[in-house]
Parts: C-alpha cells; sequence; structure tokens
C-alpha cells in the first residue's frame, strides 16, 4: 500500500512561509535567469499563468497583478529535507521522489486515512507547507488519488474498489503517472480517453501498441503493484552541472572560470554521493535564441588515467580540455561540466602502477568539511575567480533571502 | 580578462599538490596506541553542543531576528536569534512569534482571552496588541534566544 505526499505549488509555498505578505497573492517563480514560470500559486493559475510558460509571454495586463520570484533553490532545499525528515519519522519506508514529492509505504497500516491526515496536518504545522496526500495500493494509483486530492479534499484514499472506479471514471489518462501527452493523443485515437478506459482495455493491445511502459501504468491501474519503492537512490551513471549564464560571455577567461565553478560544484555532489568519476567532459553553448549571431557548441571528453574524486585533478583536467576550446568572437550563452563512469571508491582496483585513484581524498574531505561549517565557498580553489559577482552569473532579479541557511537572511520578528 | 576576474575574495592558502602524501594517518591515534591507553576513554562524552540545548525539533524549527526592544524584560533583546519551534503548541503567557494579515511577525508574550488573543509586550514604554476576535493569527512558540557577545556591539548576534 503506497501513499504520495506533495507540497502544493510547492516553490511557491516556500517563499510564502517567510514572507507573509505574499499570501493570497498571486505569486509567480521563475526558472534560473528569470525565464519560465516554474511555480505559481493558486491566485496565479486562476489569471491564467501557465506551467513553463515564459513570463515575458504573460500578457502585460496580467504581469502587473503578479508578484515574481526568482528560483531560490537553497531555500527549497532545505524546506524540502525538514518535510523529508518528518516523513521519515512517520512512516519505516520513504522514497523522495523529487523536491516536493515523496512515496511511503502505509503496508500493515491499519488506519490509513487518519494516519495520513494526521501527517498532512503535521507537516503543515511544522513547516508551513500546504500539501496533499494520496493513498492507493499501487504507486500509478497513489498519484492520482494525490491528484485528486489537490481538487480540495487533501487526502484521498483509492483503495476502495467502488472508490477507485469511481475515481477513474473521470480521470484523464494524459494525468497518469508514466503517460505524457504524446502517449495520452495516441490512447485518444484508439477511444481510450480515461484511466478506466485503459484498465479495461485489452491487455495485448496496450503491450503491442504501446510497450510495456504503459502495459505497466494498467497493471497498476488494475490494482496489481509493478513498481516498487525505491528507498535508495540507484548510483548515479553521471553528474551534469551546467547552467545558462545572465548574460552573453564572450571572454574566455570567464567561461574557463564558470567551468571551474560548475567543476568545483560537480565534484562535491561526487564525493557526497561516496564516487569516483572515470572521465570528464565539457560543453558551450552560443545563444540559441539569437540566430543571427555566429554559433558555436563545442564539446569535448576524456578519460581520466585512474578515478578521481579530487576538484584539483578535474580542475586540471578542465583546463587542459579547455585549451583551443572557444573560439574567438563567439558569444557564450551556455556551459557545463559532466562527470562520466562513475564508481564507489571501495570497488576500485588499483592497476601495476600505483593506486586506485588520483588526487587526495584526505585533502577533499577537509575542504568538504569546512564548508558545510562555515559555508558553502568557505575554502575553495582559485580556478573559479571568486567573484561575487562573475560577468556570467545568473539574473536573479527578484531572488529571496536564504531565510533558513544565512544567519544573515534570518526573517525578521518584531518586538 | 576581465576587470571583474582580478577582484577576488580569495585567500591562498598554498600550493596545491596533485599527489597523496607518501602515508598518512591520525596522530592521536597513533600517539594513544604508543603509550598507556587513556583511563578516560570510557567515560568520554559528547562535547556539550548548544544547537541540540536550543533545537529540540530540527525538522520544525526556524531561526528568526529579533527588532525593537519591547521585550526588554523577557530578556531578549534587539538583534537577539530567537529559536521558534512550530511543532510546539503554544499556551497562554508563553512568549511567541504571531503573523497575521500578511504582516512581518511579531515577538511577544500570548494572552489567550475568553474570546480573542492579546500579545503583552514586556516593556513599559510598548503598548500590548489587541487582535480582534476571529483574526485569522499564526502563532508559534519561541523555546530559545541565542545571542554572542562582541566587543565594541554588545547586543548584535550573529
Amino acid at each position: 500500500m503506497f501513499a504520495l505526499i506533495d507540497g502544493n505549488n510547492f516553490y511557491a509555498s516556500c517563499e510564502r512561509v517567510f514572507d507573509p505578505s505574499l499570501r493570497g497573492r498571486p505569486l509567480v517563480v521563475l526558472s534560473n535567469n528569470d525565464g519560465c514560470a516554474i511555480a505559481r500559486s493558486a491566485e496565479a493559475k486562476a489569471l491564467g499563468v501557465g506551467m513553463a510558460q515564459p513570463i515575458h509571454e504573460v500578457p502585460r495586463e496580467v504581469r502587473r497583478q503578479l508578484v515574481v520570484r526568482s528560483a531560490n533553490f537553497t531555500l527549497y532545499g532545505d524546506l524540502s529535507a525538514r518535510v523529508l525528515a518528518i516523513l521519515r519519522e512517520a512512516a519505516p519506508r520513504v522514497e523522495p521522489y523529487s523536491i516536493d514529492e515523496s512515496f511511503l509505504d502505509l503496508g500493515g497500516m491499519r488506519d490509513r486515512e487518519a494516519f495520513a491526515r494526521d501527517l498532512r496536518e503535521r507537516v503543515h504545522r511544522w513547516t508551513g507547507i500546504p500539501n496533499c496526500v494520496g493513498i492507493g495500493p499501487t504507486k500509478v494509483l497513489a498519484k492520482a488519488a494525490n491528484k485528486i486530492a489537490k481538487r480540495g479534499a487533501g487526502v484521498v484514499d483509492l483503495t476502495d474498489t467502488v472508490a477507485r472506479t469511481t475515481a477513474l471514471t473521470d480521470y484523464p489518462t494524459g494525468d497518469l503517472w508514466g503517460v505524457g501527452s504524446r502517449t495520452a493523443a495516441k490512447l485518444a485515437a484508439r477511444g481510450i480517453q480515461t484511466a478506466a478506459q485503459l484498465r479495461e482495455a485489452p491487455p495485448a493491445d496496450i503491450l503491442t501498441g504501446f510497450g510495456v511502459t504503459i502495459a505497466r501504468v494498467q497493471r497498476e491501474l488494475q490494482g496489481r503493484a509493478c513498481i516498487a519503492l525505491e528507498e535508495i537512490e540507484p548510483d548515479r551513471k553521471q553528474i551534469i552541472v551546467s547552467r545558462s549564464f545572465g548574460q552573453r560571455v564572450e571572454d574566455h577567461e570567464a567561461v574557463a572560470q564558470a567551468l571551474a565553478t560548475f567543476t568545483v560544484r560537480a565534484c562535491e555532489k561526487l564525493r557526497r554521493r561516496g564516487l569516483v568519476a572515470g572521465g570528464v567532459g565539457i560543453f558551450a553553448n552560443s545563444d540559441v535564441f539569437q540566430p543571427e549571431l555566429p554559433q558555436h557548441h563545442p564539446n569535448r571528453t576524456v578519460n581520466l588515467p585512474r578515478p578521481t574524486g579530487d576538484s584539483r585533478v578535474v580542475l586540471a583536467t578542465v583546463r587542459a580540455l579547455l585549451r583551443g576550446f572557444l573560439r574567438d568572437g563567439i558569444a557564450y550563452r551556455k556551459a557545463g561540466v559532466m562527470l562520466h563512469d562513475l564508481g564507489r571508491m571501495e570497488r576500485l582496483q588499483g592497476d601495476l602502477f600505483g593506486g586506485a585513484t588520483l588526487g587526495d581524498p584526505v585533502l577533499m574531505r577537509v575542504v568538504d568539511r569546512i564548508n558545510e561549517r562555515y559555508g558553502r565557498e568557505a575554502a575553495g580553489f582559485g580556478a573559479t575567480g571568486w567573484n561575487e559577482k562573475p560577468a556570467w552569473g545568473m539574473r536573479q532579479q527578484t531572488l529571496s533571502p536564504c531565510y533558513t541557511t544565512r544567519f544573515k537572511d534570518l526573517p525578521a520578528a518584531r518586538c | 580578462m576581465l576587470d571583474s576576474a582580478l577582484e577576488t575574495l580569495a585567500i591562498p592558502i598554498g600550493a596545491a599538490l596533485c599527489d597523496a602524501p607518501a602515508h598518512s594517518a591520525p596522530i592521536a591515534g597513533v600517539l594513544t596506541r604508543a603509550g598507556f591507553p587513556s583511563p578516560a576513554e570510557d567515560f568520554l562524552d559528547d562535547e556539550i553542543d548548544l544547537h541540540r540545548l536550543l533545537v529540540r525539533n530540527p525538522a520544525a524549527t526556524y531561526l528568526y531576528r529579533a527588532q525593537g526592544w519591547s521585550m526588554m524584560l523577557a530578556g531578549i533583546c534587539d538583534g537577539d536569534i530567537l529559536v521558534v519551534d512550530r511543532s510546539v503548541q503554544t499556551q497562554h503567557g508563553d512568549v511567541v512569534v504571531a503573523t497575521w494579515d500578511g504582516q512581518q511577525p511579531v515577538c511577544k508574550v500570548l494572552h489567550v482571552a475568553a474570546d480573542h488573543v492579546e500579545l503583552h509586550s514586556r516593556n513599559p514604554h510598548c503598548p500590548n496588541i489587541v487582535l480582534p476576535p476571529d483574526t485569522d493569527v499564526e502563532i508559534f512558540a519561541v523555546v530559545g534566544v541565542a545571542r554572542a557577545l562582541r566587543r565594541g556591539c554588545h547586543v548584535r548576534a550573529d
């Protein structure tokens, strides 16, 4: 038995916890570089702002009524971790599925709905994040129940077969977990428009016509669990850190510093997962939205002689890859670093000529500890440039403070 | 090169070496094993952690910065860090932070009257706040106050 709990308009709700003046107002959170709407409060949805809609395409008279915020992932990440901590205390098995949703295993629980109501209330009271819970015998059904709960009930349980049939009868296939808009259109062409119709369709037709993924969705709709809870995130195959720049950047040194910054970030992620990388790649893109400008989209990859988790080794490799990588007169808009061939440190074997890895894991642990304790970039690497406002920095014109992670950003309480 | 690239915040800490040192072992560990084992070893406690004292429920605890002197006699100074635990049930007489009408939160002493709520100051020069009945107000308990003392700026905690 599964439950899916997720925060309502999560990013918008995070902003509202610490800025009460945003409550009740149409609030939109914008993606990196302030491009598109990635979260909308109920009021903003009512005004017709679409998901992922570029903000400059929102009609001017609507835009004038909106309050916008630049995405503050530091804040959202912290609140997400708090919600997860509460869930882990309440349920024995939890799978964090995304920043704002988690699956719980409710197997063996007697009064599931009371449990869900209590949990929902607790998450809201303790963190300030309003949320909904869907319950079902499979993940697909729990996800659908959650979507239905969003209409106002807060908690919906689709365990009961009669309730389930009623709920699925007017549930569009496109809203099902794992069914994209293209597949939904293909299904509709065969007369399958609702989840109930998909459930009753001949399984052989579904399997041959739509493949194993949709066949699995069908079985899950029938109440037979095919997708298990994944408590432990499978090891990553690669780590990519890339960003669009806030403006076009021609200066090669600035691009190099951006890549060095992404490299350091990628290596931190790598070490946090206890992994080492066997290869490094870099890429850069010019502004594809300005086709009249000269374009250049180079990428390069190299294998390391031995795997490493040492930022300095990767930085030196990236520096070497950069030789002759960029062209003069091209304005770059995006760059990124990829670490691939990832493996567990303890599973490596050394070769004939030296140890198993390159670099100094002890030094890296010290750097990571310093940064954990004294804040990100308390200790770092010169190659990143250490500018507070680098030329390639993101455009974040309406960024809220990091209320929960920086002393200078704590919210004020009037005395 | 950009001018801004030269304005760095970095403090160099020495040359980078890509090779690991020939051998490394925790010095403390080596020394202990060479001599007589410490008789205190079995009696070691964890170090005292102020965070654990003040933050009982980390998931539900937010920090706020006090602004103003109306709670002076409750021991809260301007600039103090208020530890707010949202999981604690508030009662009459508690120090709380309260928010209503989309306003910035206020730190006061909670006074529960028959049909309404009052927020009392702890400073004779500051008025109490009387909320009209049925005000939609969020109230959370302040479970701790933190302040670092610094030379020259004697009340600001940061």
